[in-house]
Formats: structure tokens, C-alpha cells, sequence
């Protein structure tokens, strides 16, 4: 588990992944609003049917928009179900599906209700996958940076985070040793009941703990002597600069925005 | 206990495969062994050769997916007999950071728990087990494990393994971070169970002179095969061997096979350097004699 | 020069009050001093206080008493800090506690960015670190995708990018294979012939630190010996004490020279195989 596997970013130098990320995440943020405020059932399935276009155009793999899709599916579920109970009109059935009955407007509405589920879903997901964690953690710092002012630790929590995502597979891998170590001199504790397993909880967090902190220490002590001493007096490593193409999809997601309150 | 491996393979289902990476355990092909009980043998091999998926196949962590494990000649895969994994005590790498108990006394008897001992013979076995890494009772039982000299702090996670009375010791590096003292004294404990307990113990090792000091056997892995397998004198003055690992031959050995050449030492295969220089010396003083006589 | 003035050092223990007898001293009265572009061995025990006096020379950790001074700066002062810490490096002995970044150009990017590194040399100094390290990786790769050996030149690569002056090596190849801690030492040596910097050697290897220009020896906490390794190598039981232990073929020597047999002190197989080939 050691590589990054988990990390749904995959470096493949597209289209969509150069654009600059403070964009990337104001853009995303007014999409969203548009899919929210949107009630046109036409122009939501064109919302969708745009996300999976970028979806396209940003390389990721179709099998991973199919499981992203199907792993909704128990909300779409549910969200049908509900929209069945709460929108009830005896005699405007529409549909009746075994014991499910639906008016038009309420088909409508969990139409709606499930097409703003898969385009959020879609939408971040586009944005995690097309976005390196660390580019995405610095866009988002820049966009806060006003927030400093009123001395919020925005440089802070985006170091945390960037640490947080490197030690993630190491911890993983640690707690898969300490659980192989614990078994190996526990007599056999792990073949017993409940109980017994319960009892092997501490020595599992006991040395997490105790290791967690070890490195912890190690690595503040590493990162001081790299002359770290916070967000001051930094060289960013990363320089963002706006091109034309980041305010052409800015200006695009406004007339998204705007559409709908037209139509 | 005996151990046997045969025609063990292990590899990834296809699933695996893609989220291969330095952690998941390597391949192994086809591997013949067996380990007869009391034996002292040193592993060799970089990671990623498939050393830690064998170790973990000999405690049972791993399945084999070709061929079959046999301790005392039964597989405890197939037969369903998952305990006879407790008798092979396994010690991690730096085992000191696996301690939690408050007292030295609680973490040693950690694996007894289970086994619903009476208080005395619990006594019994933590006592016996203290006694074995050489760590005084009364002097250490209630005391911290967290306080210790990371030696001592060793040897207490040792004897946590060494309590549940195993047949079978396997150590991942044990003298990693060790200083000299520490390691000499790990070693002269380590030999000490092999002969009065008769404990079969595998160790996994890159120092190679800690291998030609230690072990009886040696096995270098190498991709998920067994590149050699026998004694580390002769393993490791081949030069073909030591060219696939990257190894120097260690000095030791030169030099005892260079006065064996010459014939100023008989047999010595492991010469200390004290030794050495006296049989220098004498053959030198015997040759200047010789040259005066005539 | 970085000055050491009669230190002593005692982490902070909570305890203390309840417990007095407890002492947490770990440095008794040091002193000492590293000279510019020296190569100094600090060796002894595990817990002598080889590395506790490391954190104190680049004002990670103050002393309890005494002094450390870099090029003529305290430590005591916390303005002299970043400009002692850039250079006073560490190489420390766990790579994974001391990366920061997730691929090997962020990592070396990490120090640079902390010390105000103009932006449009960063990624030129990022490829002069891997070069002169021989790091075979793009700036790309994740450093999980590096071996043990890689990931310790990475660490190297990250602290030689700073252009220290002086560099502690805190065990840095203990947790390599032979193979990986020869091809370490030799690239730090490389590295140091092009760029001179002063290198402080903590390792319990004696191999690695024969051609030091001194040593100094640690014992409980306090400066024990110090001088050219030549004083203490015939010294068995000194260096025993110490926790080393001297390579094979220079304890041969050593004892050869002590039974009157004329070799060098570092005698090697050929030397050996001339000599007693001549006489028989």
C-alpha cells in the first residue's frame, strides 16, 4: 500500500489538469450552484452530459464513471423512494411500480433529485482526479489567503494536509505490521471470541500511538532543520499565473450559471 | 520441528497485481526446502526478493498459492490446524515499538492471556522466559519497558515471543540499531536458545560478518528464488554468488583461505585476526630460521 | 568554525520535581570545536550523547549550559537561527521521517522554498541536487518509488541543495544494505571533492570513518577522547568500550605491526598475499 494508489489523482498531463486550480475550484463552486439552483430537467441532463464530456476530453477511465455512477445507486434508490412517499396525488398516477406509485411531479422530482446527486458527485470527482492534492491545497490556500489577515492558519493547514498525504501510506503500512507483530506473540488471541479479540485493540493502538508520535517528532525536527519556520519569507515553489484559457472557462461557467435562470 | 516447503509458490491473484507496490508481498517460485529442528540459519536478500513473503508464508500470515507448507509433515493450511503457526515465535524488525503494557511483567505475558493460566504458572513462564534473554526478574518486572536501553527494551520484546515457548525463532534483522554490545550480547542469547533449547532460529541479515560468525546455513534470495542455499563459508566465497548480490568476500574469509592456500594453517575457515597474525609470524620466523640453518 | 564551550544538555523531564535523583543529562561539560571543512567521526554507545550533541548544533535544541556558536553566531540568539540552520545541515537515519514532499522535485523544492530561494532557479537547483547526488529519477517519481539507498541520496540531495558548510550525518546509513551504504558514502564523498563543506559522521561502522581527519569518542554523556584515528585504532579495548569494533584486515595489521612483521596499517590482500608469498 505503500504507493499512492489510493490518491484518485493520476498524473496524465491533460487538457484539464493545466488549468490553474484557484480557477479550477471557483469554477467547480459555480457549476455546482448551477446544478443546484437548476430545476429544467432538460438542461440538468445537459449539465451532466457536459460533465461527462469533460470527463472524456480529462482521459479518466470510463470504468471508473461507471462504478462512480453505480455506487450511487442505493441514494438514487432511496431518493426515489422517498420522492414516492412524500409526493403522493391519488388519481395522477403516472407510473406505478409495484408498490411505488408516482405523480408526474413527483417522478419529476426525484428525477432531478438523482441527476443533482450524480452531477455533484461527478463534479468533484472530475475536479479530484484532474488536480494533484498538493496543487489543489495550494489553490485552495491562495483563495483563502485573505483569511491570514485574521491570522486563520490557512498556510498551516494546507502543510498539515500535504504531510497527512504522504505519511497516510506509511501509517497504513504501519498498522498492518503492528497487527502481524501483536498476532505473532499473542498465543493465538485472534482465533478467539469477540472478547479476546477486543483485548488486542490497545496493543494495536498503544504502539500506533507511541510510533505516531516517534515520527512525528523525528520529522519536526527534519523539517526545522530544512529551515522551515512557517509561511514566512517562502519562495513558492509553484508560481499560478491566469491565462487566457482559465477565464474563457471562468466567463463559460457564468453563462452556465446565467442559462438557467433564463430558461 | 521440522519445517518442509514444497514446490511453494506464491503470487499475486490478478486483482492484486495493480496495486503492487514496495509493501505487497513478492512473488516466490517454486521453492523446495526443508529446515531441520535446532538449525541457525541466516536470510539473505534486498527487499523486494521475496524475503519477507517467505517469512510470512513460514508463520502462516500468507497462504501459499502453489505447493504446500509441512511443519512436523503436516500443512496447517490444508488440515485446518492454524495453531501449529504458534509454535514459530516471529520478531518483527525493532520489535521495542510493538510494546504497550506498563510494566515489563504484562507485555511479556501478553500471549499468555488467552491461554487462562493460573497467576503462578503465569509467574512461572515470564520468569523462565526473563531468565532465557537474560534479563533479571525482580530487577525488571514492574519497571517500565518504555524506560529501557533500547537493548533491553530488545530483549523484553524477545522474550514476549520466547514465553509462548516456540519451537521455531524467526527474527527480521534483530540487531538493527543495536550497538556492538548489544548485538554481541543478542547473539551469545540467540546461540544459547539453540543449544539449550534446541530452538530452530532463522534470521534475516545483511551484515555479512555477523552471518559468518552465526550461522550454519545460509539462504540468499534473490527474485523470489533461492539463489543459494548452504553453508556461508562456501556461499560466500563464490565468486558468481557474490557478483549477483553485489558483495565483497568478506576479509575473514580471504585471508583464512589464503594461509589455507599456502599452507600455514590447516583447516581454519573462520581465522580471528589474533590467530591469523601468530601463524603469520610463526611461518615467517620458521622461514627465517631455515634461511640462517643454511 | 562552529565553537562547542563547555555544554551540557538535559532534556526537559517533567518529572524532575518529584523525581531528583533521575538524571536526564545527556551532555556533561563538552568542549570541543569543528573546523571548517573538517571531517570529524563522532562515535560511542548508543545513548553517549553523540547525537543529542548534534540537535544542539544547529540550535534545534539549546544547551543547558555553555555555548554553541556557528561562524561566531550563538545559537542563544534566535536571530542568528536561519542563517545557522542553512548551514548546519542534517542527514538523518530515518528517509522517511525527514521527507516532506510527496515526489523527489518536492522534496528537494521543500528547503529551497523555505529559505527564499528565487522561483526561477528552483527548478534548476532541483536538477543540479539529483545530479550530484546520482539520484537515477526524474523529478517526477513519488518517493515511495525509491529503494532504502535512493531515498537516503534524496535526503542528501534535499540538504546539498541548502549549499551547507557544515553537514551532520546522524547515522545516516545504518539502516542501509552493504551495497546501498558503499554506494551512499562514495557519492557523499564525490559531492564533498566538488563542494567542501565540513562533515560530521555519526556511525557505529569503522569502516566509513577511517579517513577522518579526527575523532571524537563519547562515553556517558562526556567528551571522552578525542584525536587522529591512528591514536585510537590499536586501542581494542578503548573502541570495545565505545561499542566498535575495528574492520578485519586493520586488526590483522595492527597486530602484525605488534608482532614485529612490517606491514602497513592499511594492509590490504594484496599486500598480505606479496609478503607471504615472497617467503615461500
Amino acid at each position: 500500500m505503500a504507493n499512492n494508489s489510493f490518491l484518485l489523482y493520476q498524473k496524465q498531463n491533460t487538457w484539464i489538469e493545466r488549468w490553474d486550480p484557484r480557477m479550477k475550484i471557483t469554477v467547480s463552486l459555480i457549476f455546482a450552484a448551477a446544478l443546484l439552483l437548476n430545476h429544467h430537467l432538460l438542461l440538468k441532463t445537459a449539465q451532466i452530459a457536459l460533465l461527462i464530456f469533460l470527463w472524456w476530453i480529462a482521459k479518466l477511465s470510463w470504468k471508473v464513471l461507471i462504478i462512480t455512477i453505480l455506487s450511487l445507486t442505493i441514494f438514487f434508490i432511496s431518493t426515489m423512494i422517498y420522492q414516492s412517499m412524500l409526493i403522493t396525488n391519488p388519481g395522477d398516477t403516472l407510473i406505478q411500480i409495484g408498490i411505488l406509485e408516482y405523480s408526474a411531479e413527483g417522478a419529476l422530482n426525484g428525477l432531478l433529485m438523482c441527476e443533482q446527486i450524480a452531477g455533484i458527485v461527478l463534479l468533484l470527482s472530475l475536479l479530484v482526479r484532474t488536480t494533484s492534492p498538493i496543487i489543489l491545497a495550494e489553490g485552495l490556500e491562495m483563495i483563502l489567503k485573505p483569511l491570514k489577515k485574521i491570522k486563520l492558519p490557512v498556510h498551516e493547514a494546507v502543510m498539515m494536509f500535504t504531510i497527512a498525504l504522504r505519511f497516510l501510506p506509511i501509517l497504513v503500512e504501519e498498522i498492518d505490521k503492528i497487527r502481524k507483530a501483536q498476532i505473532a506473540r499473542g498465543g493465538g488471541f485472534h482465533r478467539k471470541g469477540v472478547s479476546s479479540r477486543w483485548r488486542g485493540i490497545l496493543p494495536m493502538l498503544m504502539p500506533l500511538f507511541v510510533l505516531s508520535i516517534l515520527r512525528a517528532k523525528e520529522l519536526a525536527v527534519a523539517m526545522e532543520s530544512r529551515c522551515y519556520q512557517g509561511d514566512h519569507g517562502r519562495t513558492p515553489i509553484r508560481k499560478y499565473k491566469l491565462h487566457p484559457r482559465d477565464y474563457s472557462i471562468l466567463a463559460f461557467s457564468i453563462v452556465n450559471l446565467m442559462l438557467i435562470f433564463i430558461v | 520441528m521440522q519445517i518442509q516447503l514444497v514446490n511453494v509458490s506464491f503470487t499475486y491473484s490478478k486483482k492484486k497485481k495493480r496495486a503492487a507496490s514496495t509493501a505487497a508481498p513478492s512473488v516466490l517460485h517454486h521453492i523446495n526446502l526443508t529446515i531441520q529442528s535446532g538449525e541457525m540459519l541466516a536470510i539473505a536478500g534486498k527487499s523486494g526478493s521475496g524475503k519477507s513473503t517467505f517469512l510470512q508464508l513460514l508463520k502462516g500470515f500468507l497462504a501459499p498459492t502453489g505447493g504446500q507448507i509441512l511443519l512436523d509433515g503436516i500443512d496447517p493450511n490444508t488440515s485446518k490446524r492454524p495453531d501449529l503457526f504458534d509454535q514459530i515465535g516471529y520478531i518483527f524488525q525493532y520489535p521495542e515499538h510493538q510494546l504497550f503494557s506498563p510494566t515489563v511483567f504484562e507485555d511479556i505475558a501478553f500471549g499468555l492471556q488467552s491461554a487462562k493460566l493460573t497467576r503462578e504458572i503465569k509467574e512461572q513462564k515470564v520468569r523462565k522466559a526473563m531468565k532465557a534473554v537474560q534479563l533479571d526478574y525482580d530487577e525488571f518486572k514492574d519497571r517500565s519497558p518504555f524506560e529501557l536501553s533500547g537493548g533491553e527494551k530488545r530483549r523484553v520484546a524477545i522474550a514476549g515471543a520466547v514465553v509462548l515457548e516456540p519451537r521455531v525463532l524467526i527474527l527480521d534483522e534483530p540487531t538493527a540499531g543495536l550497538d556492538l554490545q548489544s548485538r554481541t550480547a543478542l547473539f551469545d542469547l540467540l546461540h544459547q536458545m539453540n543449544e539449550e533449547l534446541g530452538l530452530t532460529i532463522l534470521w534475516v541479515s545483511h551484515q555479512l560478518d555477523e552471518i559468518v560468525n552465526h550461522a550454519c546455513r545460509l539462504l540468499a534470495l534473490k527474485k523470489g528464488e533461492f539463489i543459494a542455499d548452504g553453508s556461508p563459508v562456501a556461499i560466500l566465497s563464490d565468486p558468481a554468488f557474490l557478483n549477483a548480490f553485489g558483495w565483497e568476500e568478506p576479509s575473514v574469509l580471504i585471508v583464512s583461505r589464503l594461509l589455507k592456500e599456502l599452507g600455514i594453517t590447516s583447516g581454519n575457515d573462520r581465522i580471528s585476526p589474533e590467530e591469523a597474525a601468530d601463524a603469520i609470524a610463526a611461518a615467517l620466523s620458521l622461514h627465517q630460521q631455515q634461511i640462517t640453518a643454511k | 568554525m562552529i565553537e562547542i564551550q563547555n555544554v551540557s544538555f538535559s532534556y526537559i523531564d517533567w518529572e524532575d520535581e518529584i523525581d531528583n535523583e533521575h538524571s536526564s543529562r545527556v551532555l556533561h561539560h563538552v568542549t570541543t570545536s569543528i573546523m571548517t571543512n573538517e571531517f570529524v567521526a563522532l562515535l560511542g554507545r548508543n545513548g553517549s550523547g553523540k547525537s543529542s550533541l548534534t540537535r544542539l548544533l544547529n540550535g534545534i535544541e539549546l544547551p543547558s549550559e555553555g555555548a554553541v556558536q556557528v561562524e561566531a553566531q550563538t545559537t542563544r540568539n534566535s536571530h542568528n537561527i536561519p542563517s545557522i540552520r542553512r548551514a548546519v545541515q542534517i542527514v538523518f537515519q530515518n528517509p522517511e521521517n525527514q521527507q516532506v514532499g510527496l515526489t523527489v522535485g518536492e522534496d528537494i523544492a521543500f528547503g529551497l522554498s523555505n529559505i527564499g530561494y528565487p522561483h526561477e532557479q528552483i527548478q534548476e537547483r532541483i536538477a543540479w541536487a539529483i545530479d550530484i547526488v546520482g539520484l537515477d529519477a526524474d523529478v517526477d517519481r513519488p518517493v515511495t518509488r525509491l529503494s532504502g539507498g535512493e531515498q537516503q541520496k534524496l535526503a542528501l540531495a534535499s540538504v546539498l541543495a541548502l549549499s551547507p558548510r557544515y553537514l551532520i550525518l546522524d547515522e545516516a546509513t545504518s539502516m542501509l544494505d552493504p551495497v546501498a551504504r558503499k554506494q551512499f558514502v562514495q557519492t557523499l564523498h564525490e559531492a564533498r571533492k566538488k563542494h567542501p563543506f565540513a562533515l560530521i559522521y555519526i556511525t557505529h561502522h569503522l569502516e566509513e570513518v577511517l579517513e577522518a581527519d579526527r575523532w571524537i569518542l563519547f562515553r556517558n554523556g562526556h567528551l571522552y577522547q578525542e584525536g587522529l584515528p591512528e591514536q585510537f585504532l590499536s586501542d581494542k579495548t578503548l573502541l570495545q568500550e565505545c561499542g566498535l569494533e575495528l574492520p578485519y584486515l586493520r586488526s590483522l595489521g595492527l597486530t602484525l605491526r605488534d608482532r614485529g612483521i612490517p606491514v602497513s596499517t592499511s594492509l590490504d590482500v594484496e599486500e598480505l598475499r606479496e609478503l607471504l608469498c615472497r617467503f615461500n
